[in-house]
């Protein structure tokens, strides 16, 4: 069924819960074309590793496929779609990476030390906003690379509107005194 | 983009280099979409195909038809019986054995089964004390 790209997400994620088998197809692979390259970019922020990256893609859109059971039965939208998409990419990475964590020497990560964008040093943007925190890192990346609406971002971090606002200055004012981009502050 | 998310707000110069620094740092392969559709196919295809809902009206009708079917022979076999039969024929007031036999002495018109259906309709009127 070609031709789904004028449908807007919420329409598509309808005809995945009510189309038939055909329709509910193509519905996901528009999804899964429209998306895809943003959820790899929000996996590479925190796995910092191509192959990782592409396992926490297949394991996301694993898990919204999941959603679809029965027909009229599936997954309910309360949120832009990225916003879901980046809350499951970051669930898969932080268990993909305590998972090699394990692997590689049979501990677990500390719990406050869930990786943020740029938590990986091997990617550009990590680079960029190295000496941010974790936190501080991820809200400049919502706000700023996402585009995500403050409020878009209480909801993907399960914060309120006002702490958004309140994380996002500090990060601003820490990111001023960053020696790799305090340049941009002062042309 | 919402009113107030203008309050904070970066060097837009700086905005654009992080943006090219937000590599994917991987190619997706045709390989990983195809495996990405085949799971996609093997779940939808796999789910039972949602089942018509049929329109209440539909259920009228079909309750309609059934209670044809089944009702219809039944008050057909009896048709010739009820019409001035379970009556008062002779507008005595009440239903009684005088209407049986002024139905007997129409000729032909009332058969011994309809006479004993009708008798035993009487009997069990009078058993209640309605027809006494």
């Amino acid at each position: 069924m070609p031709g789904l790209d004028h449908l807007s997400d919420a329409e598509l994620v309808d005809l995945c819960n009510t189309g038939d088998r055909g329709g509910a197809i193509a519905a996901f692979e528009t999804l899964y074309a429209r998306h895809k390259d943003y959820v790899l970019r929000v996996a590479f922020r925190y796995v910092g590793d191509a192959d990782l990256a592409l396992d926490v893609l297949q394991d996301t859109f694993s898990y919204i496929l999941r959603k679809f059971p029965p027909p009229g039965e599936g997954l309910v939208l309360k949120a832009q779609l990225p916003t879901l998409l980046y809350v499951v990419a970051k669930n898969n990475a932080i268990s993909i990476l305590r998972k090699a964590s394990k692997g590689d020497a049979g501990g677990d990560i500390d719990p406050d030390e869930l990786p943020a964008p740029g938590y990986r040093d091997s990617g550009d943007l990590a680079k960029l906003l190295q000496g941010l925190t974790p936190g501080q890192r991820e809200i400049i990346t919502l706000r700023f690379v996402d585009d995500q609406p403050l409020q878009d971002i209480a909801n993907t971090l399960q914060i309120p509107l006002g702490t958004v606002k309140s994380r996002l200055h500090k990060a601003i004012e820490a990111m001023r005194k960053l020696p790799s981009v305090k340049d941009f502050f002062e042309k | 983009m919402h009113e107030d998310d203008n309050l904070e707000a970066l060097p837009d110069e700086l905005v654009a280099e992080l943006k090219k620094a937000d590599k994917p740092g991987a190619l997706i392969t045709a390989k990983v979409d195809r495996s990405i559709a085949d799971l996609a196919r093997e779940q939808f295809e796999s789910r039972p195909e949602k089942r018509r809902r049929v329109a209440p009206a539909w259920y009228a009708v079909a309750a309609t038809v059934l209670l044809a079917v089944l009702v219809l022979p039944i008050s057909s076999r009896f048709g010739t019986v009820d019409d001035g039969l379970y009556a008062d024929v002779d507008n005595s007031g009440q239903i009684d054995i005088a209407d049986v036999m002024t139905l007997a002495r129409r000729d032909g018109e009332v058969t011994q089964a309809e006479l004993d259906a009708f008798a035993m309709q009487i009997v069990s009127l009078a058993d209640t004390g309605d027809t006494s």
